[in-house]
């Protein structure tokens, strides 16, 4: 009797693999959570390559059925599976409900002792690892366990009742098919969050590794496939359909430390709402930004949909206490945005305590952008005084602080108290509230830049820096308004020597490029020395900008690339990443309104007209104005953008 | 135009600082500026700040930034690569001399053995040090088509890998969608090609394969073999003696475990199909594997501790059978 040969024996093992994978499918009732890693995760032994590694999860909903891929797929593969890589990509392009997530390794090692030793010359880095075991050492292992809880926590989120959830994982060595090393992760996890409404509603099925050669699942290749996402040579006929999926994605960053302690530890706080939201304002802005805002949403919502009035009493003294720290705010925010304000009011009982509620939506919604929540906050909180509430003269004056930076935000300018004096001779007697109250009314007025506003507003912050009993941050913030009040009244030098001079002597400390990480005071420098053409520490600078999504992100980007301008830097990258960045903020929803959107607009028109972007913006301010109060195309079109000045609407730190 | 023809021009520089990780140093080159001694150059040692350098100098239009292409002294000492390292005529990258041999055929590659280089140096003309900047076809040999062969280094299948070619000092790198003709990437296949220079992921200059044709054809992707269902033998009888009428098919016959069916044990498959085509030679697929859990050192058991190469496969999977064709000789009945 003849023997297969090996070619055969391979057609036989892709015919019984495909009528496995049909049956699989057909029989599948659940969530599938596939995963797989690229590069050689040396990252994790000290060395780092040009490549790096990279953690890839797929989540398939369990009504949603993605077409099968050839049980021999490799993407690496091109000469057979080219064609299929394109289609693996279209298919979970055209998948929206389908979750993505690419976590790229940034820091993280494996367990043990980080020794070099140098050969030759050359020094090499390894870990020394206290286990015997392989496993126990293993990268993979890492990777996945770090990673996987958030992926099942965005599982959770995007659950509809009752739900089954397997996992399955590419094999890697020494794990063979059928081991599961997720078991000790899923129990630690799955048992510790029954709490939980959305956890409890999912039911865990499989989680094991899978083999390859055949691919045991016909959907296994598309992580493989994802990781063609960054590759560097991409053909033009992936181009498109590459661009549209890096939108869809959750691309991140894998950072050990924090996924193993701050993320972890939240993740597990999850099942006790009270204590899991006020531990957000704990958490750094990059863990926030790349973990908590991709994945924590949905246990947002649910945490604050469960809190009792007592426990919405005791997270709104915490918002209070953390309101002076910048992660304190953005928690804050986090926590607040898109709230359901008519069902959480309905929590309290008192009137007072529906006004500190509403006073905190209040002052997220100013932060985010959110104009109309701020709005209707305003009209619930009229309504309550309407119906005999009762504040206090300094109350009085945070509802007004608050209310005018919303009015601010719409360039509605109404709430400036016109026959405004200077009490001059209690400036000591000055509390928090009244500083706060002036303040308020000094950055009002310069906005609006009328008559003798900027007189008024130079006074207040005169006499607002003349208080001593500041702390470094607040000093910071007095020199920075100082200073864009200058470069209104044209002294741009004595700008540039506000920050850099009086502000280190005023605190005693002459570095004053530790300042630059608060984004306020770089957007300020950087509008100074792009007006002063300022030809120093350009590379210095450089190295010190970030990028995000949020503002002041517009005006550092849009002044940087005035500076680069000015000073004949523009062939460089950074100047191309903040050419791309602000093009990028048209497609956040905080850039298409009121006053952030009118000053991307601004910028990117001006931007234009400079020659440095090709595309014209006006249809983009068109776009914002439309989705703007009426305040705000009044205030445009009194202050049209024009040859003259296309920042024209902009005055103060607006520009 | 032959690079040589010109003189090129001997810059003074030097060393403002050495990175010694990534073997490189920062020079100030006269009349220049910055420019940098990549480790394709190191010469195996660490210069101290000030040393003095005459080079050659040539432009990454890439990173636009300066690289050293030849150093001609070191502190006014005249310097060459021959000084410090022995086969200094091949590409140092490459020579792994008293190394442990990697694993897997060699394919006539010997990196290790002093014999295959000491002939390698003495045989290559073409030598990767005399370019420093990339080319579409490198001007020294515009018209020569060489050949060799695709070795195990770096190989991934249908995408790259490396080719030895003997008249060249360097390997040579081929990628399936650059300059590809005909045929496939595969360790072991000869190749022919033309050779073009390019920066690596790392920026250091490398050859490269283009219009090249291999005598290695891997064909499409594998398809699967002709598969009947079990229960359904009875109705494609007729068209299975057709498939096998031909004496180089044969035929996979599949019981798959499904809810409300009834599963087929192995013998009970071989038992039927035996009595429907008499004297065909047929075998139970040995496939997915079933393997002895062999990590644990310490477990004696020599049975049952053990796992399916596809145990998920093997859940849905009763049995499979292969039907050959009628043997030599062999009747129906």
């Amino acid at each position: 009797m003849r023997e297969l040969t090996e070619k055969e024996l391979n057609s036989c093992k892709i015919s019984i693999s495909q009528q496995v994978h049909e049956l699989l499918i057909e029989e599948r009732n659940e969530w599938l959570i596939l995963g797989d890693e690229t590069g050689g995760l040396t990252e994790f032994g000290g060395q780092k390559n040009h490549r790096p590694s990279r953690m890839l999860w797929v989540a398939i909903p369990p009504k949603t059925t993605l077409p099968s891929l050839h049980p021999m797929y490799h993407g690496q593969d091109a000469e057979w599976f080219e064609y299929e890589t394109h289609k693996a990509l279209q298919n979970l392009n055209n998948s929206p409900e389908v979750g993505c997530f690419i976590f790229t390794h940034e820091e993280g090692l494996s367990p043990g002792e980080l020794k070099s030793e140098v050969k030759k010359g050359v020094e090499k880095k390894k870990i020394v690892s206290p286990f015997k075991s392989k496993l126990a050492q293993k990268e993979h292992l890492l990777m996945w366990q770090f990673t996987l809880p958030l992926v099942l926590e965005w599982v959770a989120s995007h659950s509809k009742g009752t739900q089954n959830v397997s996992i399955y994982i590419e094999r890697v060595d020494p794990l063979v098919p059928g081991e599961m090393p997720l078991a000790p992760l899923m129990q630690e996890f799955v048992a510790g969050l029954q709490t939980r409404i959305s956890w409890s509603r999912l039911k865990f099925k499989e989680h094991s590794i899978l083999a390859k050669n055949p691919l045991e699942h016909p959907w296994l290749g598309y992580t493989d496939a994802l990781g063609h996402l960054f590759n560097e040579i991409i053909s033009e006929k992936d181009q498109n359909v590459i661009d549209s999926l890096k939108q869809k994605v959750i691309a991140i960053p894998y950072r050990q430390t924090s996924l193993n302690g701050t993320i972890r530890q939240i993740l597990k706080s999850t099942s006790n709402p009270i204590v899991f939201l006020k531990s957000i304002s704990d958490i750094d802005s990059a863990d926030i930004d790349d973990y908590l805002r991709p994945f924590f949403l949905g246990a947002i919502r649910e945490a604050r949909n469960s809190l009792n009035s007592s426990e919405w009493q005791d997270l709104l003294k915490h918002f209070k206490n953390t309101a002076e720290n910048i992660e304190g705010q953005h928690a804050t925010n986090l926590i607040l945005s898109n709230i359901d304000i008519d069902s959480t009011m309905s929590k309290f009982h008192n009137n007072y305590h529906k006004y500190e509620f509403l006073k905190s939506v209040l002052g997220s919604s100013n932060h985010i952008g959110q104009t109309d929540t701020a709005n209707r906050c305003k009209a619930y909180i009229d309504e309550l005084i309407d119906e005999g509430l009762i504040l206090s003269k300094s109350e009085i004056l945070k509802l007004n602080n608050l209310s005018g930076g919303a009015n601010d935000n719409q360039f509605d300018f109404s709430h400036i108290i016109d026959d405004f004096e200077l009490d001059e001779d209690n400036i000591i007697d000055w509390n928090e509230e009244t500083r706060t109250y002036l303040g308020a009314q000094a950055l009002s007025r310069a906005l609006r830049n009328n008559y003798d506003d900027l007189d008024i507003a130079w006074e207040i912050e005169d006499k607002l820096l003349s208080i001593d009993q500041q702390t470094d941050e607040e000093f910071r913030r007095r020199y920075v308004l100082r200073s864009e009040l200058l470069l209104q009244q044209g002294e741009l030098f004595e700008a540039q020597r506000a920050l850099e001079i009086d502000f280190p002597a005023r605190i005693n400390k002459p570095d004053n490029q530790l300042h630059i990480s608060d984004k306020y005071y770089l957007a300020t420098l950087l509008k100074c020395y792009a007006l002063n053409g300022y030809t120093e520490e350009f590379k210095e600078v450089c190295e010190l900008i970030e990028l995000n999504e949020h503002h002041p992100s517009q005006r550092i980007a849009y002044w940087f690339c005035r500076w680069a301008q000015e000073i004949a830097q523009t062939d460089n990258e950074l100047f191309r990443t903040c050419i791309n960045h602000l093009l990028s903020l048209k497609d956040i929803p905080f850039f298409q309104k009121e006053a952030p959107g009118i000053i991307l607009a601004c910028e990117l028109i001006d931007l234009n007209k400079r020659g440095l972007i090709e595309e014209e913006h006006e249809s983009f301010l068109q776009n914002v104005l439309d989705n703007s109060e009426v305040f705000a195309n009044e205030w445009v079109s009194n202050n049209p953008p024009n040859e003259d000045d296309w920042l024209a609407p902009l005055n103060f730190n607006y520009r | 135009m032959d690079e040589n023809s010109i003189l090129p021009i001997i810059y003074d520089a030097t060393v403002t600082a050495a990175e010694v990780l990534k073997k490189r140093h920062l020079l100030e080159i006269e009349n220049v500026g910055e420019g940098w001694l990549t480790k394709r150059h190191w010469p195996n040692r660490c210069f101290p700040e000030g040393t003095k350098l005459k080079v050659i100098i040539v432009r990454d239009s890439n990173l636009e930034r300066w690289l050293v292409s030849k150093i001609i002294s070191i502190d006014g000492k005249p310097y060459s690569r021959h000084d410090y390292r022995q086969f200094s005529g091949l590409d140092e990258r490459y020579v792994r001399l008293g190394q442990k041999p990697s694993r897997g055929p060699d394919y006539g590659f010997q990196p290790t053995k002093k014999n295959f280089l000491t002939n390698w140096e003495k045989e290559s003309f073409v030598d990767i040090y005399s370019y420093s900047e990339s080319h579409e076809i490198i001007p020294n040999h515009p018209e020569s088509k060489f050949s060799g062969t695709v070795i195990g280094f770096n190989n991934f299948v249908g995408w790259q890998g490396f080719i030895w070619c003997k008249d060249i000092n360097s390997l040579v790198y081929v990628r399936h969608d650059i300059g590809r003709k005909e045929g496939s990437i595969v360790a072991g296949a000869k190749i022919e090609f033309f050779l073009g220079t390019s920066l690596d992921n790392r920026n250091e200059l490398q050859f490269y394969a283009t219009d090249w044709n291999s005598t290695a054809n891997r064909g499409n992707a594998p398809e699967p073999a002709l598969t009947f269902d079990f229960e359904d033998i009875n109705d494609s009888k007729e068209m299975i003696n057709q498939i096998l009428s031909d004496k180089t098919q044969f035929v996979l016959i599949t019981s798959l475990i499904k809810k409300e069916k009834k599963r087929y044990a192995s013998d009970e498959i071989i038992k039927s199909l035996a009595t429907k085509f008499p004297n065909h030679p047929m075998m139970i697929l040995p496939w997915p594997q079933f393997g002895l859990d062999k990590r644990n050192r310490n477990n004696s058991a020599k049975s049952s501790a053990g796992r399916f190469s596809h145990p998920l496969i093997k859940n849905y999977l009763s049995c499979a059978v292969v039907l050959f064709p009628l043997e030599d000789g062999g009747e129906e009945e």
